[in-house]
């Protein structure tokens, strides 16, 4: 199935007005942050770019996560649909995963003295960075629809099986990262203000990445109705 | 044995900026290539929409 362009204009409708609440509900974490919660004695106030940081880390392995399964789905049902939606989350993810990268490194410079190691938890997440800034050049420099969405599905497959590695690698290998405070088997390991500010950042950059992929999708949308390819990828 | 906190509100300051740019630059790009979109839709479709 291909889209159609009054539904690809309703979803950049919908798309900008949730990008909007996203944007006010982001705005709204960075007060919590400054002005809620409380200063960690040790790490000082470069502890609170953590609010920053791992939503923005949740934002990027939730998009690279959905690329993965909307390109098992692509492979399966052959709908189009599922492509364009594909390269839309690795287009925010990628966005998501330089806020990541450039935030991490600022905090890791304040805590471990250095602002980048090479060990399992950063070097995978560089390496999924590459992978889905590769995925983009792929559906780039392919210009037949059908072969795009074929080799990016796989590439995009390859992220998602990355995904579950780096999230448990504090776990399999040596590393400076911290090990989970809230994705984990036992309950969160944080005091509650920082608990309720870090939860209200997860959720407004969850809604940040609806918007943005929304978005996206609908403008891959419109040019994929209208013929075009190089806007569809 | 006691510890200061440290002074480090400028790598807080850098970061939340930093991020903030990345974020609004890229919704920046997306509100310009939406209308772009929404207005080639307005005009039916054709030339540039695939630009």
């Amino acid at each position: 199935m291909t889209p159609d362009l009054s539904a690809a204009r309703r979803t950049i409708r919908g798309g900008l007005a949730l990008m909007t609440l996203g944007l006010l509900a982001a705005a709204g974490v960075y007060i919590l942050a400054l002005y809620y919660t409380p200063i960690e004695a040790r790490q000082g106030l470069a502890q609170k770019i953590f609010y920053v940081h791992a939503p923005a880390a949740w934002g990027a392995l939730v998009a690279f996560s959905v690329v993965g399964l909307a390109s098992i789905l692509y492979l399966w049902l052959h709908d189009e649909r599922l492509d364009l939606f594909a390269a839309s989350s690795a287009e925010v993810g990628v966005a998501f995963s330089m806020v990541m990268l450039t935030t991490g490194p600022i905090w890791g410079k304040t805590v471990w003295g250095t602002w980048w190691t090479w060990d399992a938890r950063l070097t995978l997440t560089l390496f999924l960075f590459f992978l889905f800034v590769a995925y983009l050049a792929l559906r780039a420099a392919v210009p037949d629809r059908g072969e795009r969405a074929r080799f990016s599905a796989v590439v995009g497959i390859m992220g998602l099986v990355l995904v579950p590695f780096i999230h448990l690698s504090v776990y399999l290998f040596r590393t400076l990262h911290p090990q989970p405070v809230l994705l984990k088997p036992s309950a969160p390991s944080m005091p509650p203000e920082m608990l309720r500010t870090l939860l209200s950042g997860m959720g407004a950059f969850t809604l940040l990445y609806l918007g943005f992929v929304m978005v996206r999708y609908g403008i891959a949308c419109a040019a994929n109705v209208r013929g075009g390819s190089s806007n569809a990828v | 044995m006691p510890f200061e906190t440290p002074q480090n509100g400028n790598f807080l300051a850098a970061a939340y900026i930093v991020a903030a740019v990345i974020y609004l630059v890229y919704a920046g790009t997306l509100v310009r290539r939406a209308m772009q979109a929404l207005r080639d839709g307005g005009q039916g479709g054709g030339g540039g929409a695939g630009q």
